[in-house]
């Protein structure tokens, strides 16, 4: 009985306050934004003019493409799953093993990255600088010539403005009671009863803590051996940054090698090898459903 | 006085005084500048390590709530702060103060904070398996009871297992051996079931979990932040009371050297002060000298007169300065003259001389002048001429040969006696007419060249000589041969400011 009661009042402790907040907006610069928002979408930026940043994060569908593996410049296959840029600003680290600690360092990254833009960034500086419309753009913000720094920074102001706010589920905890279903709320009932939230809570559930691909069945057959890449620690094998669930319902395929087509087959890996449980048909659609309710509106600055 | 040698060391001393006292106040202001901006880093070092403390102190209060769920929102917001004022800290203008083994101890710091910050993620996760085996536990606790295919010898081995997870997880003493000996129970009872493959994962998982999260916050322990914290703290304090007493020493010295440079400068200013009085002693002296004084430039450019010379000559200071000396020029001297004075002074010599001058009225003017070049660092920067007026005693001196001709050439016999009769100087007319040499006379009583009737004749007349200042009489003149000679003679008494000092006789035939 004595172990009933422990348990109860750790429990308890979900229950007193809502693990999920609902989503803000963060200050952003406008002009720096639009500007980002421009670039974003140019192939300017990879070597071969063949890739934009809007290749992989389809802004109009989820911020994130359809196909487990994204290309880069000369058709090259990469081997993540491209996470959605929306809200990314949230998460605590970026990329699948967190290698890098914000946007700028990300931005930086996949210019960088052979396999996606292929590119030099001090060539792109040279290259904005000698395209009349970009180095004017750039000038009329900043008032000097184009440096790295600002290439990023526009590029990174662009992602703060793609915060996906009023998504039913804040509204429901905002207490707007109608703005989800019954079965959704069930479904998040069943989010933190299950465990799910321990891993996925906060403004982004999930994207601000680390953990184990394959908690409880470690023949989880990743090639991706995630963290492990950065600190070559034995104890962060298959170790992945916790993905945001915002949006997740526009983001398939799902993991972090697009291993899963759909939310129900994602939420059936995670209960097995994360939560090392099974559920019932019933609950995961009411999972399903709760996550459903996670979409957010379109962000202003892409309307 | 041959030159005048103008000194101007005094005046250098005390510029030299003022411009280092200057130095000394803007190198003593610059220093007390920097020396507070230091002093206001240092505040803000101090200020941000305390709040690095509350913010570990956060942390470490994070980790007392294991095995729940943890907002991570809130701790990554923590840490990030934690972060950021590390990045604040690690600034140039703070840290280049530092000596090495306060540089050491930060980096170190530094160090031990990315350790823990691993720590902090390692923690995360494990608390999440930690905490979702609880919940499964829980459930499947709950459930238990409603299994129909599990055998109630088995739900008892079940029990146990909750009972002896629940130990461990409250950290009460346990036997980990019969634990593990239960799990191993259950593994080998239905491997293939898959409550029973879930329920074994669970806890053999929060045997290993329970261990590594244990380590962790051991581990966490060690790295013990919050007393390299302190000793930081520590150590930046004493850093900066060292530099506080150094600053203040500095500072101290500053201002020592300044203050014996201002008395130094006041000493000086004492001098310079006695001089000028001097100069104004001087220069009241000058100016009511009966001496006629001209100061010139190298180019012989009146640049002062006196007023004696103003009197004397009839011209205005104003008239006079930016003019020549020779405007006062008479012309009645020989060229010579002047070429001599020129020739002296360019020599850089002192020249004494007599001048005959013009007065404005037209006027001569004798002077008795000495004229002396002013040289400062071996160059002549002017001339200065001290001149006395000599003209009254030139016309006595015409008038004195006028009369001491006369005097030689009259027929008349004349003598002139001192107040007390003595005869002083006699002309050649009686010398000749009576036979004598002066130096039968000289300083002989007028009595002894009288008849001894008219021995008396000074004493007895004097009253009448008093009030008339002239007398006249028939006396007997003895010559050097005895003869004597029947003469008129006047007695004239001579005054000067109300007193006899001289008698002329003078005698007629």
């Amino acid at each position: 009985m004595r172990f009933t009661l422990y348990f109860i009042l750790l429990l308890s402790f979900i229950n007193a306050k809502e693990p999920i907040s609902p989503l803000e907006m963060i200050p952003y610069d406008q002009q720096k934004a639009k500007l980002g928002k421009e670039l974003f979408s140019d192939p300017i930026l990879s070597q071969d003019n063949t890739v934009s940043c809007s290749t992989c994060h389809i802004l109009s569908a989820g911020g994130d493409n359809d196909i487990p593996f994204s290309f880069g410049i000369k058709g090259q296959m990469g081997d993540m799953n491209s996470p959605t840029v929306f809200n990314s600003a949230l998460n605590f680290k970026q990329f699948w093993n967190g290698r890098a600690n914000n946007l700028s360092e990300q931005a930086h990254q996949v210019i960088e990255n052979p396999v996606e833009m292929g590119n030099n960034i001090y060539d792109i500086v040279k290259r904005l600088r000698r395209d009349k419309h970009y180095s004017k753009q750039f000038y009329s913000i900043y008032k000097e010539e184009l440096e790295k720094k600002h290439l990023v920074e526009v590029l990174v102001e662009f992602e703060r403005a793609l915060i996906t706010l009023d998504a039913p589920f804040d509204l429901y905890l905002k207490g707007e009671n109608s703005a989800i279903s019954e079965q959704a709320k069930r479904g998040y009932q069943l989010f933190k009863s299950k465990g799910c939230v321990l891993c996925h809570n906060g403004r982004n559930v999930g994207g601000n803590l680390f953990n184990r691909f394959g908690i409880h069945e470690e023949n989880h057959k990743s090639k991706s051996l995630g963290r492990y890449d950065v600190t070559k620690k034995e104890e962060d094998k298959y170790v992945f940054k916790v993905p945001s669930l915002r949006n997740v319902e526009l983001t398939a395929p799902y993991m972090h090698d697009g291993r899963a087509k759909d939310l129900h087959e994602a939420v059936k890996i995670m209960t097995h090898y994360q939560l090392g449980r099974e559920m019932k048909k019933e609950d995961i659609d009411a999972i399903v459903e709760f996550l459903k309710s996670l979409t957010g509106k379109l962000p202003q600055i892409l309307r | 006085m041959n030159v005048i040698t103008v000194g101007r060391k005094k005046l250098d001393i005390f510029f030299i005084l003022i411009s280092f006292f200057m130095i000394m106040l803007t190198f003593l202001i610059i220093y007390i500048n920097k020396a507070n901006r230091d002093m206001k880093n240092y505040s803000i070092y101090h200020q941000k390590i305390k709040e690095l403390s509350t913010l570990n102190q956060k942390i470490e209060n994070t980790f007392l709530k294991k095995y729940r769920y943890i907002d991570y929102d809130a701790l990554q917001t923590i840490n990030h702060k934690f972060q950021e004022t590390l990045d604040f800290l690690n600034q140039q203008k703070f840290v280049y103060k530092f000596d090495q083994p306060l540089k050491e101890k930060i980096d170190d710091f530094y160090a031990t904070y990315k350790q823990k910050q691993r720590f902090i993620e390692q923690f995360k996760a494990t608390n999440s398996r930690l905490t979702n085996s609880i919940h499964y536990l829980y459930d499947l606790h709950q459930s238990i009871e409603a299994e129909a295919n599990i055998s109630s010898s088995e739900k008892r081995i079940f029990l146990d297992i909750f009972f002896q997870v629940e130990q461990l997880a409250m950290e009460l003493p346990n036997d980990l051996a019969l634990l593990q000996a239960n799990i191993n129970k259950i593994k080998a009872i239905k491997a293939n079931n898959k409550l029973y493959k879930y329920f074994y994962q669970h806890s053999t998982l929060f045997i290993k979990d329970i261990d590594f999260l244990k380590n962790i916050l051991e581990k966490n322990e060690q790295l013990n932040l919050a007393n390299k914290l302190q000793t930081l703290s520590q150590e930046l304090e004493q850093h900066s009371n060292t530099m506080h007493k150094m600053q203040y020493n500095i500072s101290l010295i500053f201002f020592i050297f300044g203050f014996l440079n201002l008395i130094f400068l006041i000493i000086n200013y004492k001098k310079i002060h006695k001089l000028v009085q001097d100069l104004f002693t001087f220069k009241y002296t000058i100016e009511n000298s009966d001496n006629l004084i001209i100061i010139t430039d190298k180019n012989r450019n009146i640049e002062y007169v006196n007023e004696a010379f103003e009197h004397k000559l009839g011209y205005s200071k104003e008239e006079i300065i930016g003019e020549q000396p020779s405007l006062i020029k008479s012309n009645l001297m020989n060229e010579s003259t002047y070429r001599n004075l020129n020739e002296t002074l360019e020599r850089g010599e002192k020249w004494e001389g007599e001048l005959i001058n013009r007065k404005k009225d037209g006027s001569l003017i004798y002077e008795k002048a000495s004229i002396v070049p002013i040289i400062n660092k071996d160059k002549i920067e002017g001339f200065l001429s001290i001149k006395l007026d000599i003209s009254e005693y030139v016309e006595q001196n015409h008038e004195l040969k006028y009369l001491l001709a006369l005097f030689d050439h009259t027929q008349e016999g004349v003598l002139i006696l001192d107040q007390n009769g003595f005869i002083v100087t006699a002309n050649s007319a009686f010398l000749n007419v009576c036979g004598y040499e002066m130096d039968h006379v000289y300083k002989k009583p007028l009595s002894s060249i009288l008849s001894k009737n008219d021995q008396d004749i000074l004493d007895n007349h004097a009253q009448t000589i008093q009030r008339d200042r002239v007398f006249s009489s028939q006396v007997e003149i003895l010559t050097k041969s005895q003869i004597p000679l029947e003469k008129r003679v006047t007695i004239v008494a001579i005054y000067d400011h109300g007193h006899i000092i001289n008698y002329l006789v003078i005698y007629r035939d």
